[in-house]
């Protein structure tokens, strides 16, 4: 059974259970927690999905890793695979496959009850995920590429040939094999339109795992002709870890290198981590290899994230254990077959006794689950913190307001004289801190806005740093990853911006707190900061646009005032029917204009809207504070006004108590979950 | 003196505009693209910026407000918070009567040198084709004269493109002194806006002042 994310799930499932609670008990006090915007948060915690996404070369062994990671074959293996597809696998009660197109058009496949020796869904996708086989010639990940950018049916002649022949690598054809070729190609693609390449695949299956939100996502080989496209792009943006699968005897830079620092942002590239295969065939040399890779990949990634695994050792444990014997795996699998005698020769040689647990034990799979749960839970624990924060804050805040109201009332029992005069002294210092919070609210406005703030002079940094890595980057990849590099950096920013204004008020309200409190002796009304950070925060976001490859028609590049006099040039310019050039150079260019001017758009909304955002931010705290200290007011009013017998102040006060004997046990389970999170 | 400091903020932030425009402006920059580009890009940048100056101004005048409002008391101090100058200020700016407008609203080019070279170019040489096809041919054969023509065109085409090709520089030098003169001119109207924005603020604080009889010596400029 998988297991990664289980303990993330118990502690979220703890969290949410602890927050119903608070919910029931807080009533209608008002102790500076937002409820609404808590309730939001718990919301998105329980919809939100655990991704891990799969990545590696074509043939790096992706499919055998995920049916071995889930602990059932449910991706073909032993087939040559499409490669412009995204798969999302995901535990669900039946087995059921959701297409979508890249025209759009989705289409759903049920498993037939009543035909229970075929599974529909697992056929449909094997047959979406295989190229057939009379294209296993010809470069259909390219060709898929092409049609989905062109707008009318593409031409196939010399100029399409020479634009495979540029991008791929064949062999040379003479004029006979280059006209069957040709036909191929152009059966393909008479056969293939948008409406029929699917982009994306979502897979449920009733899997054995108990982390129902996490999301298994098998993304198109990197070096597939066609390249990663944006589908692949913003899984691996979203995911909470990335798995690199990568062949243990291929250690070389180039693919994986390429990948992090040309195919993946900054952010994700956190998230990463390099998966070694094929562990079995090189049993005697694992250690060297693992060395050896961590030194060569030392650059971008760190060496605990680099993990030796042998997928095969895993699939043959899980049929083992499902109740398969040896001889029947071997003679399915001449693979199979290969490892299990290796592994009963090196359990004699160990003095081992030759079980299914070997073939754990020796396919890492343990270990591997282990770290990346380790390192992906970082992140969504981290969140889990801070809303248990919040709400431990929120007791004792009610504890410390039911505390000091069991202390006015046991004045109130013992001098109601002292008790009303002590009621109009709190009441004229919270008019006095009017004036205070007003003047934090000016201090911070003036901190924050204007040329020298932090905020400006950064953006100005980014304005100078992006512009220039988009204009020089060489490559439509390099060109997206800058992009999202600098919308990272600018989230990252918008963030600091907010904590730093929410730290700085902090700062100045324990500040100024204290000399009020040391002054007045009361305790003083709060807000639920961190809710207000957020929601102003929120409002500085905008969507990031993911552009699509175009192509540019002959009509649209053709312009009289370039007067380009080469052959080339002037070939191009001729309409010959309706045809589709891709233009690379054209298209580079076009993207990192767009992108630069994106970049500008965001870059300057942020600024405009961080200046409203301030406002908003520092107006809403001062509106609540204000609004807090006038509730203040009129409680104390009330409860001078209140006329109330010993007997009954006595009784009041014993609710109060055992009002705050119910918070006990609430706050110590959140004190042990906090120090299990830690 | 509060706008000779915002005088000077604007002239930097206006050379931190230059600075962000290098990158467009570089040696081999492609003229048709970034022409395009930098039309609209500049003007907004310098909205953006005037934005920026705006914040500056208002902090600066809060702080002056603030610290004559200092000797008044507790009550005067608050509802003075409560007045919101800060708001009314940016509402006031950005009321249509009252908003920058930058004139002219587009970066705007002179005329591009290529087509100007390239038609001299091929022009002259279209010109002495035809009179040397007119002297030379004119009782030759009708054939000999068109074809004499067309030979003259093809020149001429020649002649136009390395022409135009030769100008390239000279374009890029005009693009970046028109860039420059649309700065220039910017510059000057924001800070004229700017002492507009001083001075209607200064008139809300007397206004406000003397609503809740505060005197004060002295005038926010």
């Amino acid at each position: 059974m998988l297991t990664i994310g289980n303990r993330y799930k118990k502690h979220k499932d703890n969290v949410i259970d602890l927050f119903e609670d608070y919910k029931k008990t807080r009533g209608e006090i008002n102790d500076g927690v937002d409820i609404i915007f808590l309730e939001s948060r718990i919301r998105s915690l329980k919809e939100g999905k655990f991704i891990l996404a799969v990545a590696g070369e074509v043939k790096a062994g992706k499919s055998t890793f995920i049916n071995a990671l889930i602990g059932s074959e449910i991706l073909p293996m032993d087939v040559l695979q499409a490669t412009s597809t995204v798969i999302e696998i995901f535990k669900s009660e039946k087995s059921f496959l959701k297409i979508k197109y890249a025209s759009g058009r989705e289409e759903e496949v049920y498993d037939d009850i009543t035909t229970t020796d075929i599974e529909e869904a697992r056929e449909k996708l094997k047959v979406l995920c295989s190229i057939q086989d009379e294209y296993r010639s010809i470069p259909t990940g390219l060709l898929n590429k092409y049609i989905l950018s062109s707008k009318e049916r593409i031409i196939v002649d010399d100029h399409l040939i020479a634009s495979l022949e540029k991008e791929c690598d064949f062999d040379n054809l003479n004029s006979n094999s280059l006209s069957a070729y040709k036909n191929l190609i152009n059966n393909y693609i008479i056969e293939h339109s948008p409406d029929n390449i699917p982009s994306e695949i979502q897979y449920g299956y009733p899997l054995e795992w108990d982390f129902d939100e996490l999301r298994i996502v098998d993304t198109p080989g990197v070096n597939a002709l066609g390249g990663v496209q944006d589908v692949s792009f913003n899984y691996f943006e979203k995911a909470n870890a990335i798995l690199f699968i990568k062949k243990i005897d291929s250690i070389e830079l180039k693919s994986f290198n390429s990948f992090v620092n040309s195919l993946i942002s900054n952010r994700s590239s956190e998230t990463l981590f390099l998966v070694l295969t094929h562990k079995s065939q090189h049993i005697d040399n694992e250690d060297r290899l693992l060395k050896q890779a961590k030194e060569i990949y030392t650059k971008n990634i760190q060496p605990e994230r680099i993990l030796v695994v042998d997928s095969l050792s895993k699939i043959i444990h899980t049929e083992l254990k499902n109740g398969k014997d040896f001889s029947s795996i071997k003679s399915e699998s001449g693979a199979k077959a290969d490892v299990i005698n290796l592994y009963k020769g090196k359990a004699e040689d160990k003095g081992l006794k030759f079980s299914e647990n070997i073939f754990l034990e020796w396919s890492g799979f343990d270990k591997m689950i282990e770290v990346i749960d380790r390192f992906s839970t970082i992140a969504p624990n981290l969140q889990l913190t801070e809303i248990l924060e919040i709400v431990r804050k929120g007791y004792f805040n009610q504890k410390n307001q039911y505390e000091e109201k069991s202390s006015r009332l046991e004045d109130k029992k013992r001098n109601p004289q002292e008790f009303e005069q002590s009621i109009v002294r709190i009441t004229n210092a919270l008019n006095e801190y009017n004036l205070v919070i007003n003047e934090t609210n000016e201090e911070l406005k003036k901190q924050f806005s204007g040329r020298k703030s932090k905020l400006n002079l950064k953006i100005g940094e980014l304005k100078i740093k992006y512009p220039e890595l988009i204009t020089k980057s060489q490559t439509d990849e390099s060109v997206r990853k800058c992009f999202f590099d600098s919308s990272y950096e600018i989230n990252s920013l918008i963030l600091e911006y907010s904590k730093d204004i929410s730290d700085s008020l902090n700062r100045k309200i324990v500040e100024k707190e204290k000399a009020f409190k040391n002054e007045y002796k009361i305790t003083l009304p709060n807000v639920d900061l961190e809710s207000i950070e957020h929601q102003a925060t929120a409002k500085a976001y905008k969507n990031i646009p993911v552009f699509e490859t175009r192509t540019e028609s002959l009509l649209e590049n053709w312009n009289i005032f370039k007067f380009n006099w080469t052959k080339k040039s002037r070939t191009k310019s001729i309409k010959v029917g309706d045809k589709n050039v891709f233009d690379d150079i054209k298209y580079l260019e076009v993207l990192k204009t767009l992108f630069n001017k994106e970049f500008y758009i965001i870059t300057d909304s942020i600024l405009v809207k961080s200046n409203e955002v301030l406002s908003n931010y520092l107006d809403d705290y001062n509106n609540k504070m204000l609004d807090y200290i006038e509730e203040r007011k009129t409680e104390l009013e009330m409860e001078k006004n209140n006329k109330q017998t010993n007997q009954e102040i006595i009784d009041d006060i014993l609710i109060i108590k055992k009002k705050i004997e119910l918070f006990e046990p609430e706050l110590n389970r959140i004190e042990e979950i906090l120090g299990d999170l830690k | 003196m509060i706008f000779e400091k915002i005088k000077k903020d604007t002239s930097e932030e206006f050379l931190i505009i230059r600075d962000e425009l290098n990158i467009f402006l570089e040696n081999d920059f492609d003229i048709d693209k970034n022409k395009l580009f930098l039309s609209t890009h500049i003007p907004n940048e310098v909205l953006i910026k005037t934005d920026i100056l705006l914040e500056t101004l208002i902090n600066y005048l809060m702080e002056d407000a603030l610290n004559i409002l200092k000797k008044s008391d507790t009550e005067t101090q608050n509802l003075f918070y409560k007045e919101d100058l800060r708001r009314s200020i940016k509402n006031w700016s950005l009321q249509n009567e009252n908003k920058l407008k930058l004139n002219p609203s587009t970066a705007e080019y002179s005329k591009d040198p290529r087509s100007f070279n390239g038609l001299i170019a091929g022009g002259i040489t279209f010109v002495a084709g035809s009179a040397i096809t007119a002297i030379y041919f004119e009782k030759e054969s009708v054939l000999q004269t068109i074809v004499t023509g067309v030979f003259t065109l093809f020149l001429s085409a020649i002649a136009y493109k390395i022409a135009f090709n030769k100008s390239k520089n000279a374009a890029r030098e005009t693009i970046k002194q028109d860039i420059e003169n649309y700065l220039k001119i910017s510059e000057s109207q924001t800070k004229e806006w700017l002492k507009e924005v001083i001075n209607s603020f200064s008139k809300d604080f007397e206004s406000f002042c003397s609503k809740n009889n505060f005197d004060y010596k002295g005038k926010i400029i």
